[in-house]
This record gives C-alpha cells, structure tokens and sequence, in this order.
C-alpha cells in the first residue's frame, strides 16, 4: 500500500516538473506563435508551449492569475486593459489584419460583399468575445447586410473554429482575417471586404517572466516580421 | 501518434489517477454516512454530493473557478480536482450501494465477538464492501478521464500543463488540418474508455458474491 501510495506521487509530482515558456495566443495568431516557439526553443534549448483561445478568454484567464509568460492578443482594447491593471506590461504591435469571407477551396472570387454573404449558413466568431466576430458583426452591420445574414448566421468559439466549420462543410461561408484564411489549404478566399471593412491589430506583452520577451523578439525582428508577411498578416501600423 | 498526443494521453492518466486518489478516502466516508444516517442534513449532503452528476459540468467549473485558491487556478492540481469533483457521485453512489449490501447479522455478529465499531468497519464492512468500492474507483477513473467542461473554466488549456487528452482533442478539431489528430485522439479516449466500463462491470460482478 505505502509502495503504491509513493508511486502514485512520483507519477503525480512528475508532471509539475518541467518548467516552460507558456504563450497564451489569440487563435488568428496560433500559426505565428508556433513559428516563433520553435525558433526561441531551438535558440534557448528551453520548451515553449503555446495555449490557444479567443482575446477575451484568455485575457480573462490571465487576470485570474494563469502562468502565461506572454501573451498574444487578436484585441489591443484587452491588452492596453491587461497593461492598466498591471496583468501585462511592454506592448508591443506585431501585425495587423483585414476581414475576409471564406468559402470551400474551389469556389469562385464574388465582388460584391451582398452576394458573397448570401443565401449560405454563415459561421463567424461570436461578437461577444470574440474579436474577429464583433468587427464581423461591425462590418457587416455597417454594409447594411446584418438584417439578411443575422437568421443565418453559426457563432464559434475563437476564429480558427470558424475557419474549420467552413473546412468541414459545416458552414459554407465564414468571416475570418485574411490570414486564417491562408493558414488552411481546404478553404478558399471568395471576397475581401474593401469600403467598411474593419483592420485590425494584433500585439503582444510580457505577462510572466522575462524570458517571454524572446518570443515577442521572434515576432517582431527582421525574420518574425517576414515570416508574419508569409502567413497573411500586414505590416503593423 | 505525435508525442505531444502521448503527453496529452499521459497527463490525462495522470490527472484521472490523481483524481480518484483524491476522492477515494472521503467519496468512502461520504458513502458510509449516506448509507447509516437519515434526516435533512444528510439529504442535503447528499444532494450536494450528487449535484456534480446532474449538473452541467462549466456550472461545476464556475463553482470551483470562485471557490479554488487562485494560486490552483490554471496548474494541474485544478484540472485534479475538477475531475475528482465531477466524478464524485459516480463513486459515493456504488461504494454506497456496496456498503448498505453488507450482511447486519455479519456485523452483528463481529460486535457480538468483541470487536469494537472501527473493527467492524476495517474488518468486515470494508473487505465485503471493496469490490463496490473498486467498481466506484473505475468508473470515477474513466469519468475523470473524460473531464471537460469543468476542467477548461479552472485549468484552461495550456499542452503540457493542463492540456488533458479530450482538451488536446478540442484543440486540434479547431486547428486547420487538425483531423487526423483528432481521430487518433478520439480512438485513444474510446479505447481508454471501454477498458475503464470493462473493469467497472468485472467488479460490478464481484459485488455481493463474495462470502467469507
């Protein structure tokens, strides 16, 4: 009994034993954080793991005192929140980022915003908390189009969510940044929405240790900001 | 399987072992006062006790995420005691039924022969009821395993740290090209989990069989 009582410790302590860089990372950004984990782990030797949600849940985790080391927001209104409570500190911006409506790989450009949006089940990010969803929600308001797409519309949990409801089938439009887009072979881009269409900014900050400040570096240094261009972010502004 | 799927396949059996080996001691004593003692406090212990079965598990997590000491919240020790919680009635439930299917005259007949009431309970009571209890723990095991609702509100979903294999399995379903590892993950848990009702039934069967 003893013996088992100690090996079910052992097998229980042994979890809380390595000690990583924890990067929590809005989920438009879950491609580049990754990227930048592998570099600061291969330029370190030190593990990096990469926790992935929406802006808001995850800023709402570090407010309760979760072990993020950095933090990766798709919202700058909740990171500046973060910094003025003292949950975050040196901002930094990374990138920036424009709404597009997908579709299945394969379908055709549309350039209207109306026809691109109509007719399917549309899935978005919910605008409660999602930042992607309430500029979807804002955009498409602004256009005139939300009394159409509103009965139609699927609402997910983070932005990469919607982008897999579209891979799926199970929604046949989506509204995502252009990079989300580019981040799955099996869905296409059918519209950019050009007049009303929100931009927005993506940045980062040190939540924990000052070893973080390593994966912001690979973010936004010659080689993060190229790799950033490569996944469909622009530059910041 | 990728290693980080077997580190989610190994942090869940970690959890899930850490979580039945939490409530394994007081799910036996909530399961002996709910088997003796009648009137309304126990009724409302027991209502407590059950209410994680019945209840939505976020509404279990909510609970925990505003009771839990905020230094537990989002480490491992958090998403252990979510599962415990969650699973909580699935054990008191069959250890109680173990325990109230104990022969009185047994027992009666151990206080008859001197032994005093600890006695009975270690000696008699406890053996005869250890196969109810067992069956408890594998079912409370497999019930951890599957933990999710309450496990993402107080331990977030962090690989490595509190990432568990159904939260690893969410991840990767909302991860572009995340379906193969999805289905390697899902096979795991269905496999994990057969084994876990398996055991649960061999025990089940031993339940009241077993005479001295």
């Amino acid at each position: 009994m003893t013996r088992q009582a100690v090996a079910l410790a052992a097998l229980l302590v042994g979890c809380g034993d390595d000690d990583p860089i924890v990067v929590f990372a809005a989920a438009s950004l879950s491609d580049a954080a990754s990227v930048a984990a592998e570099r600061v782990e291969r330029g370190t030797g030190r593990r990096v793991v990469v926790s992935v949600g929406s802006t808001a849940l995850l800023a709402r985790q570090i407010e309760r005192g979760a072990p993020a080391d950095v933090f990766l927001a798709a919202d700058p209104e909740w990171l500046d929140r973060l910094v003025e409570r003292g949950h975050a500190r040196e901002p930094r911006a990374l990138a920036t980022g424009r709404l597009v409506v997908i579709g299945p790989r394969g379908e055709p450009p549309v350039a209207s915003a109306r026809a691109a949006v109509g007719g399917e089940r549309l899935a978005m990010g919910d605008p409660s908390h999602v930042p992607a969803g309430t500029r979807a929600h804002r955009t498409l308001d602004r256009l005139g189009l939300w009394d159409d797409v509103e009965r139609r519309v699927v609402y997910h949990a983070d932005v990469r969510a919607v982008v897999a409801a579209v891979e799926t089938g199970a929604a046949r439009r989506g509204v995502v940044y252009a990079s989300d887009a580019r981040a799955s072979s099996r869905v296409t881009v059918v519209h950019r929405f050009e007049s009303g269409g929100e931009s927005i900014a993506f940045a980062g900050a040190l939540v924990g240790e000052a070893d973080g400040q390593r994966v912001l570096d690979a973010l936004t240094d010659e080689e993060g900001r190229a790799g950033l261009a490569r996944l469909g972010f622009d530059p910041p502004q | 399987m990728t290693p980080a799927d077997w580190e989610a396949v190994g942090l869940s059996l970690r959890v899930a072992a850490g979580a039945t080996g939490l409530a394994l001691v007081p799910g036996v004593g909530l399961a002996v006062v709910l088997a003796r003692k009648r009137g309304p406090w126990v009724g409302a212990l027991d209502l407590v006790v059950s209410l994680p079965l019945v209840l939505p598990p976020v509404v279990t997590g909510y609970a925990l995420l505003l009771l839990l000491p905020r230094g537990l919240l989002y480490t491992w020790i958090a998403a252990v005691v979510a599962a415990a919680v969650v699973g909580l009635p699935l054990l008191v439930h069959i250890a109680r039924v173990g325990i109230e299917a104990v022969d009185p005259d047994l027992k009666a007949a151990a206080r008859l022969d001197g032994a005093g009431r600890w006695d009975v309970f270690r000696r008699v009571t406890l053996p005869l009821a250890s196969p109810a209890i067992a069956a408890g723990a594998a079912l409370h095991f497999g019930r951890a395993l599957g933990e999710f609702g309450a496990t993402i509100v107080v331990a977030g979903n962090i690989p490595g740290l509190t990432q568990t294999l159904p939260l690893a399995l969410f991840a990767r379903m909302h991860q572009a090209g995340g379906d193969p590892a999805s289905l390697r993950l899902a096979a795991v848990s269905v496999a994990v989990a057969a084994a876990c009702w398996g055991i649960y039934r061999v025990l089940l069967g031993r339940v009241g069989r077993w005479r001295p």
